[in-house]
């Protein structure tokens, strides 16, 4: 179910009547208290099923190797520890490996053989890939680590640890939750919670607005811009550029808010994904800002094994490079997408050699640093937007050599103008909460200021939205 | 549950209050707007009779002056192309311009990316402005089946097009150009894009279906039609149209193919842009198509209001 259709919002009521439905039963204890769990893993399969059923025996293979690696894990069987983690860790990923980097190693494999004149001709496969295979792959891979180094139990109640991994809100595009965090809310009692349903629903329209106002209405100029990226001058890729990252916060950070909230209106606290990460001042904060789900997944079982930074510091400065090429390679199965992630690692690697993150800036020095590093977060996300190596590199040296005067606005000022306004928007909600108020128009106490705001979001999304259920940009991962 | 409830049920109730008072404002501003896409458009949908429409998507647009086909062949002309819309917008105009008046000819340009290619549907935001006309309704709810719920909405209803017709709204235009938009200014070679032009595309069943429909009634109603593919800079493989060209051969239609015409490969003061001729080019193009649609009338013994003043 995708959250920005038709389809969730008519069905998602229906869902939460029956779920608080279900819910009230339990509580009376008309009915077990573990119906709520089957009725929420149930609509979580149906949901994932209507994508492509055979998605579903994926998740379920991811599922089950896990599930059944981490029982074999339990501590009253020590031997072999090792060996059944590795088991869980490439079985589990198996299916990640196949579907989504065959085709991208048997094709790097053969440009590299063509290149020494060997002619390699290996059949590729036609499969799509199962949709948020990488968030669950990884959501249950973690698991399995928490286990290994006993930060968790190993789960015995298949039917929790299915719903774990499942958990429609979160299976697409995230976040990708901590067993720690999401299980014994999956195994505790819930009971219906008003004002948490009601902050959910805050995030719902919030997400709404990020996405569908926000982040399609810049995806309408960057896509035209893009189209014919190589006759456009310097100033305009680098406006594009600049929109482009708004986009795809727009597009992912209003996915996450729709997410949680969506977890929230079910009684679920999922982990907040996104901090105003552009108001970062240097690239390792910006990834403690960004996609916070994902980068805690890699410090914890990518970063953290490698040795972190207790090894001296070039093998950290290794162990950083390592970290953001698993990141890259995560995003997409395109060099482009390891260049973005070597070039974060290699930004990283410079701020930890040259101390800057231990410095910290105010004032007017902390808005340099925020401009410097906004600026080198965008060069890098043009590697993550274009289809190829080349493309990027045309991009980025014409806006050095080729820089022009004139802007193309692609004869669309009407939507630039709503880009306009829903960006200043974003900022002005972003500094106020950056600098600490409590000031929220979403969450005044005056009842009046409070349904104005909520009728403003709607009216914009209606008025401005781009409202043909345009696909979110992490759900290709 | 139950004060959570009846909030969203408050909220619910003011955002319909103020949808019904918007959809009143913006109804009243698109009737009484001067912008120029609202108003050829109104005057395509409610008050057209000219013998001879242009229809089509931008090409259609800024590719043919109705004032050269009329000084041509002494009938009137409107050109009632809309900018990145297709077939299926197209058909739901002749079936609002058809309930008042039969056209004596229609000249459809065709163009694959709107007209053939799955993914583009039209997004109704002309169609949808006619949406409570049954005619437009039908169609609307055939291609989106979902879109007559979410068109309950009248803020939905005006989507992104309230700035335009709200911004245009104290503007004065007038239909002297007849719906002929032309692109100025010459193509600059520096700037075409590496792709090619027209690459393959995913055919879209629904639109062939809705061509088949829009020849079937053409001919019923005695309006003659012609499939028109207008010129393009860069070199287009012609296949991609195999649907038209079959459809054409079967129901007898003529097709007028200039797409690869070496006339204007190459001819950068004749083109805006890979795809669009400019005003230039446009005379040059709509001169040579009144004289083919003349031609044509004529060898089939069928008067122009020339050739009628003629005898």
């Amino acid at each position: 179910m995708v959250f920005n259709s038709f389809q969730f919002l008519w069905l998602f009521p229906l869902i939460w009547l029956v779920y608080y439905g279900v819910q009230k039963l339990a509580g009376r204890k008309l009915i077990p208290t573990r119906t709520t769990n089957y009725l929420l893993l149930v609509l979580s399969y149906l949901l994932y099923l209507q994508f492509n059923p055979a998605y579903a025996l994926v998740l379920l293979w991811v599922t089950l190797s896990t599930y059944l690696s981490a029982l074999a894990l339990r501590p009253h069987n020590p031997k072999h520890r090792k060996l059944y983690l590795s088991l869980g860790i490439i079985v589990g990923v198996a299916p990640l490996l196949v579907f989504k980097y065959y085709n991208f190693i048997l094709s790097s494999i053969t440009d590299a053989a063509h290149y020494f004149g060997i002619e390699i001709g290996m059949p590729g496969l036609n499969w799509a890939v199962p949709l948020g295979i990488s968030f669950f792959s990884f959501q249950a891979i973690g698991y399995v680590c928490d286990v290994y180094h006993k930060r968790i139990e190993a789960e015995t109640n298949l039917w929790d640890y299915m719903l774990f991994v499942a958990f429609f809100p979160q299976i697409l595009s995230g976040p990708i939750s901590k067993a720690a965090s999401l299980l014994p809310q999956i195994k505790g009692e819930r009971t219906f919670d008003a004002h948490k349903a009601e902050q959910g629903l805050k995030y719902i329209l919030w997400g709404y607005f990020l996405k569908i106002v926000l982040a399609d209405r810049i995806g309408v100029y960057v896509d035209t811009i893009y189209a014919q990226y190589s006759v456009q001058n310097g100033i305009t890729c680098l406006l594009t550029s600049i929109l482009y990252s708004f986009q795809i916060y727009g597009d992912f950070a209003g996915y996450s808010l729709m997410a949680i909230g969506t977890g929230k209106v079910l009684g679920f606290d999922l982990i907040n994904n996104f901090n105003r990460p552009y108001l970062s001042a240097s690239v390792t904060e910006f990834w403690r800002r960004w996609h916070i789900s994902l980068s805690l997944w890699l410090k914890d079982y990518i970063y953290i094994p490698l040795g972190g930074s207790r090894k001296g510091e070039g093998r950290t400065y290794l162990n950083i490079i390592i970290t953001f090429l698993v990141s890259g390679i995560w995003h997409g199965a395109n060099w482009t997408f390891v260049v973005w992630g070597l070039l974060h690692g290699i930004f990283q690697t410079i701020e930890k050699a040259l101390r800057l993150q231990s410095v910290s800036a105010k004032g007017f020095v902390r808005w340099i640093r925020i401009a410097f590093t906004f600026m080198l977060v965008t060069f890098a996300w043009i590697f993550f937007r274009m289809p190829t190596l080349e493309s990027a590199w045309t991009v980025i040296s014409k806006i050095f050599t080729q820089f022009g005067r004139e802007i193309n606005w692609a004869s669309a000022s009407i939507n630039q103008a709503i880009v306009f306004v829903a960006l200043l928007i974003l900022a002005l909600k972003s500094l106020v909460e950056e600098k600490g108020s409590k000031v929220s128009l979403i969450n005044h106490k005056n009842i009046v200021v409070r349904y104005s705001t909520y009728v403003f979001l709607i009216a914009m999304i209606l008025l401005c939205g781009v409202l043909n259920s345009s696909s979110f940009i992490y759900a290709n991962f | 549950m139950k004060k959570l409830i009846i909030r969203l049920l408050v909220l619910v109730a003011i955002v319909v209050v103020i949808d019904r008072v918007a959809g009143f404002v913006l109804s009243y501003i698109a009737k009484n707007t001067q912008e120029r896409e609202m108003l050829e458009y109104k005057h395509t949908c409610d008050h057209v009779t000219d013998d001879i429409l242009l229809m089509g998507s931008s090409r259609c647009k800024t590719h043919y002056d109705p004032k050269i086909f009329e000084d041509s062949l002494g009938f009137s002309c409107f050109n009632c192309g809309v900018m990145g819309e297709g077939i299926i917008t197209h058909y739901g105009l002749y079936q609002l311009i058809r309930k008042r008046y039969t056209p004596k000819i229609i000249l459809f340009d065709v163009y694959a990316l709107f007209d053939l290619q799955e993914e583009t549907r039209s997004q109704f935001d002309v169609l949808k402005l006619y949406s409570d006309r049954k005619e437009v309704a039908d169609i609307i709810k055939e291609v989106d089946p979902l879109e007559p719920n979410k068109l309950q909405s009248q803020m939905y209803r005006y989507n992104y097009q309230w700035i335009k017709l709200l911004a245009k709204f104290f503007q004065k235009y007038d239909l002297r150009d007849k719906g002929y938009s032309p692109y100025i200014g010459d193509l600059d070679p520096n700037k075409l894009p590496t792709s090619k032009a027209e690459s393959p595309i995913v055919y879209d069943s629904l639109k062939i279906d809705y061509f088949r429909r829009f020849v079937r009634e053409c001919k019923e109603s005695g309006t003659q039609l012609y499939f028109c593919l207008s010129p393009y800079y860069l070199d287009v493989d012609e296949t991609i149209y195999a649907p038209i060209f079959e459809l054409a051969e079967k129901e007898g239609i003529p097709v007028i193919n200039h797409l690869n015409d070496s006339f204007y490969k190459g001819r950068t003061d004749l083109f805006h842009d890979e795809r669009h001729l400019n005003d230039k080019g446009a005379h040059v193009y709509s001169a040579q198509m009144a004289h083919i649609i003349k031609t044509q009338l004529q060898t089939q013994g069928l008067p122009t209001a020339n050739h009628q003043q003629h005898n």
